[in-house]
């Protein structure tokens, strides 16, 4: 009985060496991995980013919150001053009502986000994150800079999980020359 | 007989090629590739029987790999904790709707290229012989009889007992012997 339990099991290991050879996997599978591997690693950068970049503006983002409020109390825009780093807090309150999934952010001529740590993103004009409603706060933090002075209009397009965009809204900032020491 | 050391990649220079892409050498992350996708990919086959999850299974398996290459802390050991995320992989996706009753010689092709057609017949004939055992016979027989891992190995991956995987042997292949249609 032993003996007809071992005959079994190296006829079925040879039925497995036979299947060994004679095959070849796909010759583009390395490339299509690596591809993949890069596209996550990148993916993975940008939102490590965009969560240091919340806390990070929370702060500075509080700090600038109560300026720019100041500021609308006077002239009904927000400012900022060319050449230097401010921070954007754009109330999303109102929009928990949608399934939103992506928050596509779109900047006029002349304005850059400032980001230290990701300079690629730097010369961007647009920028696309992930946007889940269950873990949506109050306020979409970003950080931009322009050299430019004047009024500039930044977009914020909001999208649903089947990509048709459920909500825009706009801010415009004026931009003031620097103050001179 | 069984199979001489098929577990572990015998291969000069390995522990280099392994440290190499935890270096994040992508020269390195192809050449590991490059040897083990067609075990992988056989394994991942008979395992789940169905080649359109086998080429998902697959890509899942190595980009986890790649990610997480650093814990590797025993180069040699890298076929064995392949599989095991290959094996976790799979059963991840266990409840997916996926499984189809039965696959031809044309479905093989996603997956790659056979020498003969009679190659791609003797796959498909294991195929449908595996697909009688229950899951659990069949991941013991794929670990021990065609990767040839021992059975103390083949039980700590799974996480049982080495009584437990020979039982599971002995009757996922008395059911697999019986019912294979070609030559034995």
């Amino acid at each position: 009985m032993v003996s007809d339990k071992m005959e079994i099991q190296k006829k079925i290991q040879n039925i497995f060496h036979r299947a060994e050879g004679g095959f070849e996997a796909s010759p583009y599978l390395e490339t299509k991995i690596l591809a993949l591997f890069r596209e996550r690693t990148r993916s993975k950068k940008t939102l490590s980013f965009w969560r240091r970049f919340a806390i990070g503006t929370s702060v500075l983002g509080a700090l600038l919150g109560v300026g720019i409020s100041l500021f609308v109390a006077k002239t009904s825009l927000p400012e900022a001053f060319v050449g230097e780093p401010f921070a954007i807090r754009l109330e999303v309150r109102d929009l928990k009502k949608y399934k939103i999934a992506k928050a596509q952010i779109r900047l006029p001529a002349g304005v850059q986000f400032h980001l230290e740590d990701f300079p690629d993103l730097t010369d961007k004009t647009e920028v696309t994150l992930s946007w889940k409603n269950e873990e949506a706060t109050q306020f979409v933090p970003f950080i931009l800079k322009s050299d430019e002075e004047g009024i500039r209009t930044l977009t914020v397009v909001f999208f649903d999980d089947r990509n048709e965009v459920v909500a825009e809204k706009k801010l415009s900032i004026r931009l003031r020359p620097a103050a001179r020491s | 007989m069984g199979h001489p050391q098929l577990n572990r990649l015998n291969l000069p220079d390995l522990e280099e090629r392994i440290r190499g892409a935890q270096r994040g050498d992508e020269i390195a992350f192809s050449w590991l590739i490059a040897q083990t996708k067609n075990r992988l990919t056989k394994f991942l086959y008979f395992l789940s029987g169905n080649s359109e999850l086998t080429q998902d299974l697959v890509q899942e398996t190595y980009i986890y790999a790649l990610e997480n290459l650093k814990k590797l802390k025993e180069p040699v050991a890298f076929m064995r904790w392949l599989f095991l995320i290959a094996r976790n992989r799979f059963l991840d996706h266990k409840k997916s709707p996926r499984n189809k009753p039965h696959e031809n010689v044309q479905d093989l092709d996603r997956l790659g290229r056979f020498s003969t057609l009679s190659d791609q017949e003797l796959w498909i004939q294991i195929r449908e012989s595996l697909a009688l055992l229950k899951e659990e016979e069949r991941e013991a027989l794929l670990l021990v009889d065609m990767e040839g891992y021992s059975y103390q190995e083949a039980a700590q991956m799974i996480g049982i007992s080495e009584a437990a995987l020979t039982s599971r042997l002995q009757r996922g292949r008395l059911v697999f012997y019986q019912n294979f249609p070609g030559p034995k």
